[in-house]
C-alpha cells in the first residue's frame, strides 16, 4: 500500500513537472534485528493499514505513507525562490531489521495558482505542493539539490528523520544499540519529461552526501525512488562500517568493542540489487562501473575480517607465550 | 567530487522472481450514487411525544423526493439509498426496540423509507470494540502555517483542537499605559475576510501519565467528530485493512433493548441499495449548521489513504461518474427551515 505510485492521471495543468526528495539512513536503535513479524507491527505507523513487506532476499518492511503540511520557499540558483503549499509524503524503510531510512518526497506543480487556497484544495492532492510564483524546474532540480538551506526553505531530510524518531517509541524496539552509527542524507531530484529516455547523475559531494538528479517519464518515478533508498541504504552501510574501522584503530579503544557490532550488524546486508527495481538495473550497473562501490565494500569488510583474524592471533600468541612462561 | 553519467541500456531480460506482499488490499465495495440521511434528532427528541419526529420527517419528504429526482448518476440507473444516524453516544437508555419501533413506523407513514440505521457511538467505537474514530484521528493533519512550514513539523493534532487558520492573539501588557496590542484571527485559505473556526475533537479524561490504551478509552469525542466520521463511512472512504471500517449487518427481524447491543449499521429494508455511495446528502433541521461547518472543517483536514481514494476515482471514472477530489465536496447538505 505504500510504495509509491506514479503521479495519477493528474489533469494536463495539474501536472507536477518536478519531484524532489530526501532519504535519511541510520541504524535501528534494537540491541538485535528486528524479526519480521515485530517489524511489521513496528511500521503499522498509522491505524487501520499494514506496512508491506518482503522476505527475500533480505526482509525489508515499508510503513504507509505520512503527510506533512507545507508552506514554504524552494532554494533556486536564480531569482527569487518560488513559494509552495501542499503536502509532503513520507515513510519508513526497514530493512534487514535494523537498517532504518526515512524516505521524505514531495511532487512540484508549477503556475497552479496566485495565492493559497483552501486547504481541501491541497489535501485532495496529497504528496503534492503547488507553486505560487514562476520558476524553472532545472533551476528547482539545481536549487534543491545544492542551494543553501535556510530556515523558510524547504527541508525533507527533517521530514525522513521525524519518520525515523517515530520508531524510537514503539514498544518493540528496545533502544539499545552497541554500534555507534551517524545517519546519512541522500538527495534527490527529478524532472518528470514524458517525452524522454531516463537519464541519471550521481554525485558525491564533499560534505558527505549523495545527490541524484534524473530525467525520467512520470511511470518510472515510483522506482527512480526505491533506487535513490537502495543507494542511501549502501552509501550509509559503507561509512558505517569504515567508522567503525576507523574507531577500532584509534588509541584507548577495544578493536574488539567496535568490530564485533559493527560485523554481526552489518556485515551480511549488502546486497545492493535484492530489492532494486528491474527497471532501475541499468543505472545501477553504469554507477557500480565507475564508482564501484561493491568493490569497496568488499575491500573494506576484508580489511576487518583481517582485523579480526590478527587480532586472534595475536590473543592466541600471547595466551601461549603466558602458559610457556 | 566524483560523477558519474550513465546510458541507457536498451534491453532487460525478463524476470522470474517477484515477492510483493501487500500490507493492505484495498476491497471494492458495491456502491449507490447517493447516501441519503433523512432528518436528525438528538435522543431526548427521540424519547419524547411522536408529533415533532412526525413533522421532520414529513418536512423531509419533498427534499428527499427533490433528492432522488436529480441524483448524478452518469450513464447508470440511478441507485439511492436512505440512512439514519441514531444518537446514542452522549446520552441513551435501554429502549432501543421501543424507539426503532416509533422511528421506521413515524418514517414510513411520512412516505420515508430508512433504508439502513447506523448508530453515533460505532463511530467512536464499533460492536467489537476496534477504535473507529482513531482511523479519523490519526489522519489529520494541521493546516501548515504560511510561508513557516518547512516539512519538519510532526503532522497530528495532539491537542484535541483543530483550526483553519490562526488565532487570536493578545500580548502581555507590560506597561498599562500602552496600547492594547491584540491581533485579529487568521483563516489561512481566506479569500479577503477571514471566518477563523476553532473545533473541539475531542476531550481526554484520562489521568496525566496514563497510558495510550487509557487515554483512548477514555476520550470523549465532540458531536462534529463522530460526524466527519459518519460521513467518511458513508462515503466508502473510511476503511480498516481495506474493509470499510464500519460494516453493515442484516437486520435478524428482532430489536435488542440495548443500544450498546445494537449493530453498527443495520439494514432494515431488504431491497435497499448500497448503503457506501460516491456522494452523500444529510437533510437535516437548520440547528445542526454549526456542526456541519465543524464537520467540513475536520473533513478538509482529514488525508486519506490513496489507494482508497484512487479505487473509488477509478470506478467512477470507469462509470462515467462525476467526482469531486475534495471530499468535502461530495458532501451536500438541505437545512430545513426554523421556528417549526
Amino acid at each position: 500500500m505504500a510504495r509509491p505510485d506514479a503521479p495519477r492521471h493528474p489533469t494536463e495543468q495539474h501536472r507536477p513537472q518536478v519531484v524532489l526528495g530526501a532519504v535519511t539512513t541510520g541504524l535501528l536503535n534494537t540491541s538485535e534485528p528486528l524479526p519480521l513479524e515485530a517489524a511489521r507491527q513496528a511500521l503499522a505507523l498509522l491505524p487501520g493499514v499494514s506496512a508491506d513487506w518482503r522476505r527475500h532476499p533480505i526482509e525489508q518492511v515499508v510503513s504507509p505513507d505520512l503527510f506533512f503540511g507545507l508552506d514554504c520557499k524552494l532554494a533556486v540558483r536564480s531569482g527569487a525562490q518560488p513559494r509552495v503549499i501542499g503536502t509532503a509524503r513520507a515513510r519508513a524503510v526497514l530493512t534487514a531489521g535494523h537498517v532504518l531510512q526515512g524516505s521524505a518526497s514531495v511532487a512540484v506543480v508549477l503556475d497552479a495558482s496566485k495565492r493559497r487556497l483552501p486547504w481541501a484544495h491541497y489535501a485532495a492532492r496529497t504528496g503534492m505542493v503547488e507553486a505560487i510564483n514562476k520558476a524553472d524546474p532545472a533551476d528547482l532540480v539545481n536549487g534543491f539539490l545544492h542551494g543553501r538551506s535556510g530556515s523558510t526553505v524547504l527541508d525533507l531530510g527533517k521530514t525522513g528523520s521525524y519518520v525515523m524518531s517515530l520508531l524510537d517509541r514503539v514498544p518493540q524496539v528496545d533502544r539499545q544499540a552497541r554500534l555507534k552509527t551517524q545517519t546519512c542524507r541522500l538527495l534527490w531530484a527529478a524532472h518528470l519529461r514524458e517525452d524522454v529516455e531516463p537519464d541519471g547523475r550521481v554525485e558525491a559531494g564533499d560534505d558527505g552526501v549523495f545527490r541524484v538528479r534524473m530525467s525520467t517519464p512520470s511511470e518510472l518515478l515510483p522506482q527512480f525512488v526505491e533506487f535513490c533508498e537502495v543507494l542511501a541504504m549502501h552509501d550509509w552501510l559503507l561509512s558505517a562500517l569504515k567508522n567503525a574501522f576507523d574507531r577500532s584503530a584509534r588509541r584507548g579503544r577495544r578493536a574488539e568493542d567496535e568490530i564485533d557490532p559493527a560485523l554481526s550488524y552489518l556485515g551480511h546486508i549488502w546486497n545492493p540489487t535484492a530489492h532494486l527495481p528491474h527497471e532501475m538495473r541499468w543505472l545501477w550497473q553504469a554507477l557500480e562501473d565507475e564508482a564501484q562501490l561493491t568493490w569497496e565494500w568488499q575491500s573494506t569488510l576484508t580489511r576487518v575480517r583481517d582485523k579480526v583474524t590478527l587480532l586472534t592471533r595475536k590473543a592466541i600468541e600471547e595466551t601461549l607465550h603466558k602458559e610457556s612462561v | 567530487m566524483t560523477a558519474v553519467t550513465p546510458t541507457r541500456a536498451s534491453s532487460t531480460p525478463a524476470r522470474v522472481f517477484s515477492e510483493r506482499n501487500q500490507g493492505t488490499t484495498v476491497q471494492n465495495l458495491p456502491l449507490s450514487h447517493l447516501s441519503i440521511e433523512v432528518g436528525h434528532f438528538y435522543m431526548d427528541d427521540l424519547e419524547n411525544g411522536e408529533a415533532p419526529i412526525r413533522r421532520q420527517f414529513e418536512r423531509v419528504k419533498p427534499w428527499l423526493d427533490a433528492a432522488m429526482a436529480t441524483v448524478v448518476c452518469g450513464e447508470e440507473k440511478p441507485r439511492i439509498s436512505t440512512c439514519f444516524l441514531i444518537d446514542d453516544y452522549f446520552q441513551r437508555w435501554p429502549d432501543a426496540s421501543e424507539i426503532m419501533e416509533k422511528l421506521l413506523r413515524l418514517a414510513r407513514e411520512s412516505g420515508v423509507a430508512i433504508d439502513y440505521v447506523a448508530r453515533e457511538s460505532s463511530c467512536a467505537r464499533r460492536l467489537d470494540g476496534f477504535g473507529v474514530a482513531e482511523l479519523v484521528a490519526r489522519r489529520i493533519l494541521e493546516e501548515p502555517e504560511p510561508e513557516n512550514s518547512t516539512g519538519g513539523r510532526p503532522p497530528t493534532a495532539h491537542t484535541g483542537w483543530l483550526s483553519n487558520g490562526r488565532p487570536p492573539r493578545e500580548a502581555t501588557v507590560l506597561n498599562v499605559m500602552e496600547a492594547h496590542d491584540w491581533e485579529a484571527a487568521s483563516e489561512y485559505g481566506k479569500r479577503n475576510h477571514s471566518i477563523f473556526l476553532d473545533v473541539e475533537l475531542w476531550k481526554d479524561r484520562a489521568e496525566p501519565g496514563a497510558d495510550e490504551e487509557e487515554v483512548l478509552s477514555q476520550r470523549l469525542y465532540s458531536c462534529p467528530f463522530l460526524a466527519a466520521v459518519w460521513q467518511l463511512v458513508r462515503l466508502g472512504l473510511l476503511r480498516k485493512d481495506g474493509a470499510p471500517a464500519l460494516e453493515v449487518t442484516d437486520w435478524d427481524g428482532h430489536w435488542r433493548d440495548e443500544w450498546s447491543q445494537f449493530p453498527d449499521i443495520v439494514k432494515v429494508n431488504p431491497q435497499a441499495k448500497p448503503f457506501y455511495a460516491y456522494r452523500s446528502l444529510s437533510i437535516m433541521p437548520q440547528h445542526f449548521l454549526g456542526i456541519e461547518h465543524a464537520v467540513r472543517t475536520i473533513i478538509d483536514h482529514v488525508l486519506l489513504d490513496q489507494p482508497v481514494v484512487e479505487s473509488l476515482l477509478l470506478r467512477a471514472q470507469d462509470k462515467k461518474i462525476i467526482l469531486p477530489s475534495a471530499v468535502a465536496d461530495r458532501i451536500s447538505h438541505h437545512f430545513l427551515e426554523g421556528g417549526q
